[in-house]
């Protein structure tokens, strides 16, 4: 288990990450300059924090306020970086065996060979890494970091070098790989669909502060607040009044009134809610009995993003505006088109509350 | 002929150039991976022999290590002297090829991606990181500026004749040597001194040329 809460101090830019994360794959996902790959690079002990502690399965590899910190190579922290920084003057099975200091000579051997059929490069050992192409390079560098058999893996946007292609097929080989690994990976990425496809875990950084960690369909779907909403796409946002009418609370918002599954806090009090637009419903005119949150309007425009739509959707109470994700089957199954007018729902298990946004 | 010159230049440019490229590959280090106040004036200073005339650098060598200088007077009471010595035209080939040195291998480190040692430095200790990662991989440049640093102290001249003299058969340098001859009439002497020097720097020219480039 990897925990950790420590401050950089980059110029005026301060990261702060607290993150505590288990064995498996977490995901460190956030826009680029977020902090990132530094709060990695102070993991791996590359940069040194100003304040704080990091702790990996009961070892302390830093603790400022006690002057402990653990040089890089005696972290048993092993790290993929951007682009593999392989080395280029080794030849593979140089760049495997290259962390093994303090091994035997027939234990290296046996080893990187291991490793090579792990890889499926057992001829490509004598290679060096300019004569490999991107994939090969690719596993080597996480090679170079698993046979160190570190507590910890850090990889640092491992596919952002890569062609779509490419980074689809690598990343089920790298999740393959990884699958034999027992410890705590880390995984640094810009990209929401990979943090999710490749992580059980999804924590949200921006602006050098974890904003939420959890289970990736918790955060997606119950994000804390309105940052978190925006990051993880969750782009429909409600501020509304709570009110009560005999004991059922509602969320009134633009004069509709919203149920929600979740409970509310006192009435009067202003909320903002979120919902993801794949989680709202356009409903047939003929199915709207018994529909909870329903609301009439107008479709404005829609965007084609290959697999499905984006449509926007203008209530006709208020005016509210609500974006829907419309799957290309339903789309042609109900002939949308901008202009059309309809119904929509919105579950309220999928309508989620958020937390207030602390000013710091 | 006399070869005293040829022998006593290969070896004060041998010296000078080990003293050189050890003082050069730390320096151009600590200038390409350290940020420190007084950066930019210990560039400009190390930069000084290049540009100031070589007498007037000499003067000053002169100055700090003579007799009476801070250096020399230090030096001289451990029983060693420098001035008018062959240790002197050590320091003076020295001085004039250390911004060379600098300058080329500062170009190396600075081709050496920080983070394939950052890398490197995941797996192992600082000090084997530069010896198995760093130094590899800037080695073509560095062996570049220390051909440079044993071409320029093979015909190290002003500062060599301010600080060594040029006394025969004892600080009397190729060059120093060539112009004597030259000054005496002695063409002979002169050709065939002027003659060695050419082949030799010809010749370390195509070692140059023909180092092996490292595979990236």
């Amino acid at each position: 288990m990897l925990d950790f809460s420590f401050e950089y101090r980059a110029g005026g830019f301060v990261v702060a990450p607290a993150l505590t994360a288990d064995r498996g794959l977490t995901a460190l996902y956030g826009p680029s300059g977020a902090g990132k790959s530094l709060t990695l690079l102070c993991l791996a002990g590359l940069l040194r924090p100003t304040a704080g502690w990091i702790r990996l399965n009961g070892r302390t590899l830093l603790d400022v306020s006690a002057g402990i910190q653990v040089p890089p190579h005696r972290r048993r922290v092993g790290v993929v970086f951007q682009e593999y920084a392989l080395f280029p003057h080794l030849p593979v099975a140089g760049n495997l065996a290259y962390g093994l200091v303090g091994v035997g000579r027939v234990e290296v051997e046996e080893r990187v060979q291991a490793m090579l059929r792990l890889l499926r490069l057992e001829d490509f050992g004598r290679r060096y890494p300019g004569e490999l192409s991107g994939g090969q390079r690719q596993r080597v560098a996480l090679g170079r970091g698993l046979i160190i058999q570190p507590e910890l893996l850090l990889l640092d946007e491992p596919f952002s070098a890569l062609d779509q292609m490419e980074r689809e097929r690598l990343r089920d080989e790298v999740m393959d790989l990884l699958s034999g690994f027992g410890g705590t990976t880390l995984l640094v990425t810009h990209s929401l669909q990979e943090a999710y496809r490749m992580a059980t875990t999804i924590a949200v950084i921006d602006d050098g502060r974890i904003l939420q960690a959890g289970p990736r369909d918790e955060v997606l779907r119950r994000p804390r607040d309105r940052r978190v909403a925006e990051h993880v796409g969750a782009s429909n946002l409600f501020r509304g009044t709570v009110m009560r009418v005999a004991a059922a609370a509602h969320v009134s918002w633009q004069g509709a009134a919203l149920t929600v599954a979740a409970d509310l806090p006192e009435t009067g009090t202003t909320v903002d809610c979120c919902i993801r637009p794949e989680s709202v419903r356009l409903v047939w005119p003929e199915r709207i009995e018994g529909r909870a949150n329903l609301l009439r309007g107008r479709l404005t425009s829609e965007v084609k993003r290959g697999i499905d739509y984006l449509l926007r959707f203008q209530a006709d109470v208020g005016g509210g505006e609500i974006s829907i994700s419309c799957p290309e089957h339903l789309h042609s199954l109900m002939k949308v088109q901008p202009g059309m007018e309809g119904w929509i729902s919105l579950p309220p298990d999928q309508l989620h509350v958020l937390e207030p946004v602390e000013d710091r | 002929m006399d070869a005293f010159p040829i022998f006593l230049s290969l070896r004060v440019a041998a010296v000078s150039t080990l003293l050189a490229g050890l003082l050069g590959v730390g320096l151009a280090w600590v200038l390409t991976r350290r940020r420190f106040p007084g950066r930019a004036l210990l560039e400009s200073i190390l930069l000084l022999p290049l540009v100031l005339p070589p007498t007037v650098v000499g003067f000053y060598l002169l100055i700090l290590l003579g007799r009476s200088g801070p250096l020399g007077a230090t030096l001289e009471a451990a029983g060693m002297e420098i001035v008018f010595t062959w240790r002197a035209a050590v320091i003076a080939a020295a001085v004039a090829s250390l911004p060379l040195v600098v300058k080329a291998v500062q170009a190396a480190f600075e081709g050496v991606d920080p983070r394939i040692e950052a890398a490197a430095r995941t797996l192992r200790s600082a000090p084997s990181v530069f010896l198995t990662v760093t130094l590899p991989l800037a080695w073509r440049g560095i062996l570049a500026g220390l051909i440079l640093a044993f071409a320029r102290g093979l015909g190290e001249f002003g500062i060599t004749l301010m600080l060594a003299g040029s006394i025969p058969g004892r600080t009397q340098t190729l060059a120093l040597a060539i112009y004597d001859a030259v000054q005496g009439n002695d063409l002979a002497q002169a050709n065939w001194l002027a003659f060695t020097t050419v082949v030799i720097v010809v010749g370390l020219l195509w070692l140059l040329n023909r180092l092996p480039r490292v595979r990236l």
